[in-house]
């Protein structure tokens, strides 16, 4: 049995007694002053956030390799990242919404933050389009719409310092006081336990996929 | 040429000013300026909205998406091993024709 067989379960089970606990933990946490109980979207919103950055990273990082060393590893995690960087993509921009409405008055505001989140997660839906109807070739097409995707990040991060938006700064995070910090920090980590899972188990179907498909054009020649 | 009074013009007349009085006196009593700070915790309940909902949705949201993709993901899983291992098989159980 391989490392990665073994790790998954155990990354799984972590992450799962994780989200199971944050709850109670989110309860005892203080509430924000001016939006009360809606601000605890936010113990999930932004772990969520900063694991679709970290794999738009990997996702970028992977596709550079692919690139350079046409390594079919790198191929199957920038394949696994992208659409990683979809699902958590998604939870961010279902979950902001939710916090808006009550936030803001509004569901939806096209300022530079939720806008460029918006073009980032629609350029991983991009890679993932190209992928899988794009045809043989499309993968270094598809790497270097992804190196975009990653180009993207620093942009996101800081677009709220850049312009005048409605979002909260960065320097929310580093203002946190210890009995919110704490509840944040423990969310984080579940995302980031739960991403790790996920990612080593969709490499692995990449990895078996291709193996499928070289097994079928062995037996066709 | 003399004009004759029409009566109706008068009661519309006197009818217009009474429905005008009205009118400002039930705006006067309906929307009070606001003077003074209302503090948010001190506001009426219809006019706030209630963020536990929200709350509860985004959870929802993301236990939900997070679930069914694992679930999603490890069909997929099942369903390219279940081919590999048909294809060891057939693979195996076929004669060489070519050597």
């Amino acid at each position: 049995m391989r490392m990665t067989d073994r790790l998954v379960p155990v990354l799984i089970a972590i992450a799962l007694v994780m989200f199971v606990r944050a709850p109670f933990l989110l309860a005892t946490a203080p509430y924000e002053a001016s939006m009360g109980v809606v601000s605890k979207i936010f113990y999930f919103h932004v772990p969520a956030a900063m694991t679709m950055f970290v794999t738009a990273f990997v996702c970028g990082i992977a596709s550079v390799v692919y690139v350079i060393r046409r390594s079919r590893l790198a191929d199957h995690v920038a394949v696994a990242a992208a659409e990683l960087a979809v699902l958590f993509g998604l939870i961010v921009l279902v979950t902001g919404p939710l916090w808006a409405r009550k936030a803001w008055g509004v569901w939806w505001q096209w300022d530079a933050r939720l806008t460029m989140t918006l073009v980032m997660w629609m350029v991983f839906v991009a890679y993932l389009l190209l992928r899988r109807f794009g045809g043989p070739g499309s993968e270094m097409l598809a790497a270097v719409v992804s190196v975009f995707g990653m180009a993207l990040v620093p942009f996101v991060y800081w677009s709220v310092n850049l312009w005048r938006t409605m979002h909260p700064t960065t320097n929310v995070l580093p203002s946190l006081p210890g009995s919110m910090l704490r509840p944040f920090l423990w969310c984080l980590t579940a995302f980031l336990c739960f991403y790790a899972a996920l990612l080593l188990t969709r490499v692995r179907l990449e990895a078996s996929r291709a193996a499928l498909d070289d097994a079928f054009a062995a037996r066709e020649e | 040429m003399t004009v004759r009074p029409r009566p109706w013009r008068k009661a519309l007349f006197v009818g217009a000013i009474v429905v005008g009085i009205a009118a400002s006196r039930a705006l006067m009593w309906a929307d009070p300026v606001q003077d003074k700070f209302v503090p948010i915790d001190q506001l009426p309940a219809q006019d706030t909205l209630p963020g536990g909902p929200l709350l509860y949705a985004a959870y929802a949201f993301v236990w939900g998406a997070l679930v069914t993709y694992l679930f999603v993901l490890w069909r997929r899983i099942g369903r390219v091993e279940r081919e590999l291992t048909m294809l060891a098989h057939t693979t195996r159980d076929q004669p060489e024709t070519r050597r």
